[in-house]
Order: structure tokens, then C-alpha cells, then sequence
């Protein structure tokens, strides 16, 4: 519980903690300070700009043939649910890439001066010449279509650092307050937590694109217990997990009334008696959440370029799109219901940009088209890589905007653009639709899913799985998942959700050497499987 | 911070704690952790180098507690930043701190030192990009030539620590420490994916990591893995190299930690509460794995040690399979008021081998597995779930006979140490530890290296092929 009452808090006024009101360390003594006085001055400061001018020139000088250049200031606000005990964070980094003789250089530090832009920029070179002794053929880029550069700030209702930060604790500490009143909740398992950043990413390049964006990544979690003499049942809503939206992603007015929408459903839930899973082959219902998961892991990181050709091999694997110039096009992968589009444009995505992390528009990819595999996520050096592949085919080559990096400190890599799963609006059935169509089927309603390193196979565990009977559930299916194949799993959709169904999910994504996280999004109906080998994933062999 | 150095000096540590010693006067506690990193990575991928990278960050965490804990984190040192960041906490102290219990008993500080390992490498520190550089021009080529394709990564990396801790009565205590770190890991495979092999290794001092040897045995699993074959799944007996097995050893190991007796107990470290005091008891004493395994941590170690820091002294975790000693968080500590010091939990470890070569251990099995590497363990009640990895063999009659299709396993780690065969020679594993996560973690628990030997165990439970080769 908070330790401010609310017309103690509104009394406050503009005395309160909020991101506006706080110096951002470590630039005013560089001078990039707001006229105010209150804030941090953004991209429009010309120090900014001369300041990577200097890094790239730095660069270019010692022997690069093009330099990019990243600076972020990154804001980050947490709310642990463990007595909401706050936790706040500012860093700021610079990381130069600079590519010569065929081979990147990538260096960066903590440090916004003039004197240390130039060591950057020299050092980038320097590590990318380091390997000359070795001749390769050199690394063609893309062309850039739009190299103007330019600003965009995601719109946000609600910026988290521009609110005092006492009202997101308070609202919290209201929703704490109202869960506790609500049928047979158990008022200790209730947990809150919230989280925010605000992250200012700068970018130029030697071809004298400047590029200004201010991102957020916001999200929370909720959950708590319902119980009584019968049985008890956990609620975890849904729809808090990372977006590219504001404090309005927890603090909005629709939010209560789908929380007593899930509390109703588990006080539902708690009543149906527990099987064990018996087990063998079923007809299943995955809830949107287990496919948006699903397709994160299963399409949206095997149709990362680099992990297809065996560029991330050593750490977290490659992807059974292992021949990408022969399954282009080609390859079935699934139904002829499923199609799955790639993009960074959409309200709300995580990974929303308007340019990536090379200084390129995103564009809107169709990866798996009526079940084919039609597309891949690729960077300005797909060039290179599928420069055969197009050649024979005539066509061109177009990087998809799909590079990220979780601050200057890192080097860009591909990440999965956000996903779309194209729902099915001819039928436009519900999921009690859905459900009602199935005689004698399971409902995977939360899980998990872990995939093997070349994305291939995989386990979906199942949190919360139901028996279903002639279109109703009947019992809680204790210990039921799910091994599968990835491709026989999507081949096996016999129906989709309508649209209206459709949620967003945000997922984060590990990848590199050293390691980095970055976050997308996938947006999901819900999904009939004809047949899923379902098993007791506490039982061994 | 001066930008020529690669990470923080004392001098600049010291102003920033100063600072924060001076502008944070309040009732409670307070923290300062200044830490910094610097790593030079060498990333290779198609028997070509793809990126080499030179990266370093600093992060400075303050940390007030009076009825709840409050933090702010920056990575700035300048005088100015430090005040606004000492501003910042006030504010939320002043405005949002939460309310919790705070304990407010008295203990014996920890002061003394134990004593640590040599963990600083000037060798490692001083590395060159031009270096590495060479060791992937050559590591490519002997995969080139076989028509293979490697891929790695090898990284030179130091650290520094230095934490301040004010009490709530005005005692202080500073701490401090640094670290050199090298690793070098690499897959190969064959060009069409039909086989592939993993070599590893990890040191403080990069001149204990032989790249060409890793190379050479990445390179000879790949070879042997070629073209595997699918076998049934089931349970077989199973000789897991030391990689495989410090995954098991290293979960029993994590799970050391003691708990309050009032805490929830639970799990295979407990004995079932007793409901009449609605107290726990743990198996302390008691034998709680093969009476053969021996698991010890000290700081002194010249291969697993760490830095001195105080309270963290040699210690017998499980003595001839008997629970021995468990991890003591200093608030647990302060809570149980049984010890004037505390065993601080670390991740870093030896489990005594034997001299048994795996030539040995392979020429007494009559059918099982041989496991390379262990991939994406996750756990599902009390058991872990995951894949084979870059190299399973066949044993038949005491012969490696043919590379088999990676399975799915599922296995508790309580099974497979209860359930050994025979221990072979023990050496040190791949453990990559990501020093720039380490400030969300104690430093010490982050910087892992384990011993640990090869092990043979009794029907070891695979549960299904996978496709991933």
C-alpha cells in the first residue's frame, strides 16, 4: 500500500516525481539541457548532431567505407509487485558500426563528449581492419530508398515520465483495493507490477542520413487467486504484457471490467472437477495467447535471415529455414488458412518504428502466405546474401526495416518485426464459437511454449488446459502439453478466430553474442488444431 | 568518466561514493554499487569474422531503505549526475516509498576478509582485437577445408565492483573487487546441416584457453555427428560430459539456499513441516545425493575462486552426498540470529572427479548415450525438460557406434545425482557469465565457473526424437 492518500497526492500539484521534473544525468554537464530547465532538449540540439558527425567523420578517416552511428537515452520506471517498491533508471550510450573490407567494427561506451565520439569512431574502424589479414569479398548494402532521415515520436496517451509517478502508484494501490473486493479472491496472491521505458534513439550514417525517435515500451502484470472449499483457480490477465503504448496500457477505463471478465471466468473455472490428462491425440483449441507465443518463436524467429544462413549458430540457433534461396517461395509450412504478415507500423507494436536501426522505412512482408513460406526479415546486408537468389529470379532486393538494438551500447541485429496472424473474418466465429464446434477436443487456454534450437520441434506446456465435450468444457486437465513438429502443427489449423478476438501480445527476444533483448509484438486469433499429440509433461520416458 | 580508460578507476569510484554518503542523510540504510564493464568480442559466423566489438558501460546504483527500499540507477558519475540521481531518490522516498517491515535487530558486522583467488589477468585485459582476429582467420580455415561451416565467439572481458553499505546505525562497510574474464565457444557444422559439434571454455586468464584445441573438438564432433540416425526414445544409460552435467549440478546447487524456519519450506531440501510448531527443518546432515558427489566452493580455488570479499569463505556444500552446508542470505542471517557471519550464495563451484578417463567409462556400457551439450531447459513441475544438443553417440558394447537424431529429455536433477554410475575426471566448463547483467545480481553470484565430471547415470529419460540437427 501506498503511503499517500489520493486528496494528499492531488494536493500536491506539480511538487511530485515525475520524469519531466528530473535532470537527466550526466547531460547537463555536457549542456543538453532544455531551456527550461526541466527536461532533456532532443535530437533538434545541434551538439547531438556534431557529435556523431564527429564519430562518423572519425571513422571514415581511418578506413571505413560506411559508418552508422547510435546514441539512446533510456528512461526506465518499475513497479515490483512486492510492496510496489519503485525502481528508477537513466543511462545514456553511444555505439559507432563502421564496415572495411568487407568485416564491422562495432565499439561503444557510456561517454557523450567530442573527444571520445573520435575514439569511437577510430576504435569501430580499427576492430573491423583488425581482421583484414583474411581477404573476403566486400559487404554490399542495400540501397536506401528514403535516406532523408527525419523525427517521429510514438504516440503514447499517457508518457509515464510525464505523469508524477505518485498517480501510477496510487492507481495501482486503487486496483490492489478493487481486486481484494471481488468474489473469493485470496487478497495475499494478489500482485501488481509495472514497468515503462522511454528510450530517445539517435542515428546517423555516412550516407548523411540523421534520424530522431522517441520509443516506449510499456507493461505490467496482474494476477491473483480465486478459492474456495471446491477447488481454486489462477487469473493472469492477459493483456499487460509489453507494447509500444503509455501508462494508458494499465491505467485506462476498460481495464477493471476485463479484469471481473477473468474473474468471472475463474470463479467458472474452479468449479469444473480436475482429470488427469489422459494421454493421445486431440482436436485443440489454443487460446490467442499460446499461438501469438507460438508464432513468436516458430515463425517469427526462424524467418530472421541471419539465424536462417547460420549467422547466430553459436548462441541461441539456427531455424529449419535452412536453405532460404530453395524454401522461398516454396516451402509449405502450413495450412493454406494461415497467413502471417511481418511489419513495424502498427498502433501500439513494441516494435514500432518508423525508421530501424539501419536508417530504413519498415515494410510490410507477407512471411507465410496461404501456408507457403513467402518472405524473410532481412537487413541492408541481405544484399549480399541473396544477391544470387534475386539474380536469378530478376528481382530486387528490399531490406525490411527489421534491425534493432536494445541501446547504444549494443550492436544492431534483425529482430522479428511484429506479426500478424490473419484472422478469419468470412466465419468471424468467437471463441465460445469455436469451442461450441468441438465434440470431443482439449482447450489449451495458457501455457507455454519452448522451442529446440532450430525452431523445428517444440513443447507446449500447458497451464490451464480444459477438456472439451460436444462444444462445452467439462474438467481441468491436470499436467497436459503438447510436443509437436512446427510445420505439422500449423498444417494442422483447421480454423481461426474472427478479428474481433484478435489481441496483442508482446514478447521479448534474445539473440546475439554478447547477448541483447529487444521486444515484438504478434497479434493473434484464436486457433483450432485438428490433431495435437498430447502428453503428461511430468510423466518420463 | 575518462574515456580512455576501460573501466572505473578507485579515484572516480570513491567521489561518486562520497557524494552519495553526503546527500543521502536519512534514517535507514543506504547502498552505492558503482560498477563497471568493458568486453572485446570476436564474432565469427559462415568462416568468416562478422563483427568485432569493443563495449563498456558503467552503472551506478543507489539504494535507500526506510520502510520499503527505493532505487535509482544511472550510468553517469559526474558530480551533477550523481546529484540529480540523489534528488530523484529523495523524491521517491519522499513521495511513493512503500510500506514494509523493516529489521530492525542488530548484528555483529562482517568484517574481516576471506581470502580470495587470483582472478585478474593482465593477459586477458590487454588483449588485442588484432589477436583474436588471428585465432579466427585460422579456426575457419581448418573448418573451410573440411567443408564445413564454423561459427563462435570469443570474448576478453574485466570488471570492477565496488560496494558501500551504511546501516541503519551509521555503520559502514565497503567492499570491492575486480575481474578478468575470457571465453571462447564454437559450433561447426556441416554445410547442409546434417551434423554438428560444440566446444567451450571459459577463464579469467585468457592464456588457460587453448581456441585452437576448442576448434579441434568442435571440428571432430561435427565429423562424428554426420549423417545421425534415429533410435527410440527411452530411458538409457547416459554419460553426460561435464557441460551436460554442471547443468545438474548447478540447479542442486542454486537451490542451496536456507530459509527461515518460518519461511515455506518445501522441496527436496526440506523434511516435511512439522505442524505443531508450523516449523520446517532442513536436510542439513542428512544424505541428499550419491554418497560419491562432493560439491565445494572456495574462494581461494585457483581455477573456481573469486575475489576476497568478506563472509565468503571455503566451504563443503554436500560432503560424500550428505547436505552439508546451504547459502545464508545476510537479511536470513540477521532473521535466524544463529551465525555472526553469513555464506553469501555463489554460483561458482567444484564437484570432485575421479581419474577415470571417458574411454573408460564408454568401454563399460553396453548400450546407452553419450551427451555433448544440453539445450533450452525448462522446468515443469520438479522436472526439467529440454534438448540434446551438437553431438549424441550411440554406445554399443562399449563403442561409440553411430551418431544418433537429437532427443527431447525430461529429468529431475534429484534423479539423475541419485541415480550415478560412475564419475569421471572433472574439468572446467563453458560458463559464460554476462558480467554487464551482473548489477541486478550479487556480483559474486554472477561470476560463475564450475568444475564439474563427466558422469554416468542409470536410465537417463529421453523423451522424444526432435528434428534439430
Amino acid at each position: 500500500m501506498i503511503n499517500l492518500n489520493r486528496r494528499k497526492f492531488l494536493g500536491y500539484g506539480s511538487a511530485t516525481v515525475a520524469g519531466s521534473l528530473i535532470e537527466a544525468p550526466g547531460l547537463k554537464a555536457l549542456g543538453f539541457v532544455h531551456p527550461d530547465g526541466k527536461g532533456y532538449s532532443h535530437i533538434e540540439d545541434e551538439k547531438v548532431r556534431k557529435l556523431s558527425k564527429i564519430a562518423v567523420d572519425a571513422a571514415m578517416s581511418a578506413g571505413a567505407t560506411y559508418v552508422d552511428v547510435r546514441l539512446t537515452y533510456t528512461k526506465d520506471f518499475t513497479l515490483g509487485s512486492a510492496g510496489m517498491v519503485p525502481g528508477r533508471s537513466e543511462s545514456i550510450g553511444i555505439g559507432i558500426r563502421s564496415l572495411s573490407g568487407g568485416y564491422w567494427g562495432f565499439s561503444s561506451s557510456p561517454v557523450w563528449n567530442e573527444s571520445e565520439a573520435a575514439r569511437l569512431g577510430k576504435s569501430a574502424t580499427a576492430n573491423a581492419i583488425a581482421n583484414k589479414s583474411k581477404a573476403v569479398p566486400p559487404i554490399e548494402l542495400s540501397g536506401l530508398p528514403d535516406a532523408a532521415g527525419g523525427s517521429w515520436v510514438m504516440p503514447v496517451q499517457i508518457d509515464p515520465f510525464e505523469i508524477p509517478h505518485e498517480e501510477i502508484v496510487d492507481y495501482i494501490g486503487g486496483m490492489r483495493l478493487f481486486i481484494s473486493r471481488l468474489e473469493k479472491v485470496l487478497t495475499p496472491t494478489i500482485g501488481i507490477s509495472f514497468s515503462s521505458q522511454a528510450q530517445e534513439k539517435y542515428f546517423f550514417s555516412s550516407n548523411n542520413q540523421y534520424i530522431y525517435q522517441k520509443l516506449y515500451n510499456t507493461s505490467g502484470r496482474i494476477v491473483f487467486r480465486v478459492a474456495d472449499q471446491v477447488g481454486s483457480s489462477l487469473v493472469d490477465i492477459d493483456s499487460l504484457t509489453p507494447a509500444g503504448v503509455g501508462a494508458e496500457l494499465i491505467k485506462n477505463s476498460s481495464i477493471r471490467d476485463y479484469i471481473k471478465v477473468h474473474h468471472q471466468e475463474a470463479l467458472q473455472e474452479m468449479q469444473l472437477g480436475a482429470l488427469p490428462v489422459d494421454v493421445g491425440r486431440y482436436q485443440v483449441l489454443l487460446n490467442r495467447s499460446l499461438v501469438a507465443s507460438l508464432a513468436s518463436q516458430s515463425i517469427g524467429l526462424s524467418t530472421e535471415l541471419d539465424r536462417a544462413l547460420g549467422f547466430e549458430a553459436n548462441a541461441s540457433g539456427t531455424s529449419f529455414i535452412n536453405s532460404p534461396e530453395e524454401m522461398l517461395g516454396t516451402l509449405s509450412l502450413a495450412s493454406p488458412l494461415i497467413n502471417i504478415s511481418a511489419s513495424r507500423s502498427d498502433a501500439g507494436s513494441v516494435s514500432r518504428v518508423e525508421w530501424d536501426d539501419e536508417g530504413v522505412r519498415p515494410i510490410s512482408i507477407d512471411v507465410i502466405k496461404e501456408g507457403k513460406l513467402v518472405g524473410l526479415q532481412a537487413p541492408r546486408e541481405g544484399y549480399s546474401w541473396m544477391k544470387e537468389y534475386h539474380a536469378k529470379r530478376n528481382t530486387n532486393f528490399a531490406p525490411t526495416g527489421s534491425v534493432n538494438s536494445a541501446s547504444g551500447i549494443n550492436s544492431p541485429l534483425v529482430f522479428s518485426s511484429d506479426l500478424k496472424i490473419e484472422a478469419d473474418d468470412k466465419n468471424a466465429k468467437s471463441i465460445d464459437d469455436l469451442r461450441a464446434d468441438i465434440k470431443d477436443g482439449l482447450e489449451f487456454k495458457v501455457g507455454d511454449v519452448s522451442m529446440d534450437f532450430q525452431l523445428s520441434t517444440g513443447l507446449g506446456i500447458g497451464g490451464s488446459v480444459f477438456k472439451i465435450q460436444n462444444g462445452r468444457r467439462v474438467a481441468r486437465v491436470i499436467n497436459a502439453g503438447s510436443i509437436f513438429r512446427t510445420s505439422n502443427l500449423w498444417k494442422s489449423v483447421m480454423e481461426l478466430g474472427g478479428s474481433k478476438e484478435v489481441l496483442r501480445f508482446g514478447f521479448p527476444l534474445n539473440k546475439g553474442e554478447p547477448a541483447q533483448t529487444c521486444y515484438h509484438s504478434v497479434y493473434a486469433p484464436h486457433m483450432v488444431v485438428k490433431e495435437m499429440d498430447v502428453i503428461d509433461i511430468t510423466r518420463k520416458a | 568518466m575518462d574515456d580512455t580508460v576501460k573501466i572505473l578507476n578507485t579515484k572516480a569510484v570513491q567521489a561518486v561514493i562520497d557524494q552519495v554518503k553526503d546527500m543521502v542523510r536519512r534514517p535507514g540504510s543506504t547502498d552505492v554499487s558503482v560498477f563497471g564493464w568493458w568486453g572485446m568480442g570476436q564474432r565469427w559466423a559462415r568462416n568468416k569474422a562478422t563483427l568485432t566489438s569493443d563495449q563498456r558501460d558503467v552503472r551506478v546504483l543507489i539504494r535507500h531503505q526506510v520502510e520499503g527500499p527505493v532505487s535509482v540507477v544511472t550510468n553517469q558519475i559526474d558530480s551533477d549526475s550523481i546529484a540529480a540521481a540523489c534528488r530523484m531518490l529523495g523524491s521517491y522516498l519522499d513521495r511513493v516509498s512503500p510500506k514494509e517491515t523493516f529489521i530492525d535487530m542488530m548484528q555483529e558486522p562482517v568484517t574481516h576478509n576471506a581470502p580470495g583467488a587470483e582472478v585478474w589477468s593482465d593477459a586477458t585485459f590487454n588483449r588485442q582485437a588484432l589477436q583474436n582476429a588471428e585465432v579466427v582467420g585460422s579456426v575457419t580455415d581448418d573448418a573451410q577445408a573440411k567443408g564445413f561451416l564454423a561459427s563462435g565467439y570469443m570474448e576478453n572481458a574485466a570488471s570492477s565492483v565496488v560496494k558501500y553499505n551504511r546501516d541503519p546505525w551509521g555503520r559502514e562497510f565497503t567492499t570491492s573487487g575486480q575481474i578478468t574474464q575470457a571465453h571462447c565457444s564454437m559450433t561447426i557444422r556441416e554445410a547442409k546441416g546434417n551434423g554438428s559439434g560444440w566446444a567451450g571454455g571459459s577463464a579469467f586468464d585468457i592464456n588457460r584457453l587453448d581456441a585452437s584445441k576448442i576448434a579441434a573438438q568442435a571440428l571432430e564432433k561435427c565429423t562424428l555427428s554426420l549423417n545421425p540416425v534415429r533410435i527410440e526414445p527411452g530411458r538409457y544409460q547416459t554419460i553426460l560430459e561435464p557441460q551436460a552435467s554442471s547443468f545438474f549440478f548447478s540447479d542442486i546447487v542454486a537451490g542451496l539456499q536456507r530459509s527461515s524456519p518460518e519461511g515455506s519450506g518445501g522441496g527436496q531440501l526440506y523434511l516435511e513441516t512439522d505442524m505443531a510448531v508450523n516449523r520446517h527443518r532442513s536436510k542439513l546432515g542428512l544424505r541428499i545425493v550419491d554418497e560419491r558427489i562432493t560439491i565445494s566452493h572456495d574462494p581461494t580455488d585457483p581455477v573456481v575462486g573469486t575475489h576476497a570479499e568478506p563472509g565468503f569463505e571455503a566451504v563443503n556444500l554436500i560432503e560424500n552426498g550428505v547436505l552439508k552446508n546451504m547459502w545464508v542470505t545476510y537479511e536470513d542471517s540477521l532473521k535466524e540470529l544463529v551465525q555472526k557471519s553469513f555464506i553469501g550464495i555463489r554460483s561458482s563451484f567444484r564437484v570432485q572427479g575421479t581419474e577415470t578417463k571417458v574411454e573408460e567409462m564408454i568401454s563399460t556400457v553396453k548400450r546407452g548415450l553419450l551427451v555433448t551439450r544440453i539445450s533450452n531447459p525448462v522446468s515443469v513441475g520438479m522436472l526439467y525438460t529440454g534438448t540434446t544438443r551438437d553431438g549424441l553417440w550411440l554406445i554399443e558394447n562399449g563403442k561409440l557406434t553411430k551418431a544418433v537424431r537429437n532427443f527431447r529429455w525430461t529429468e529431475s536433477p534429484w534423479f539423475v545425482l541419485n541415480n550415478v554410475e560412475e564419475l569421471g575426471q572433472a574439468i572446467p566448463v563453458f560458463t559464460p557469465a554476462d558480467i554487464r547483467r551482473s548489477l541486478e545480481r550479487s556480483y559474486s553470484s554472477s561470476l560463475t565457473s564450475i568444475v564439474a565430471p563427466w558422469i554416468k547415470i542409470n536410465d537417463f529419460s529421453f523423451t522424444s526424437t526432435v528434428d534439430a540437427i
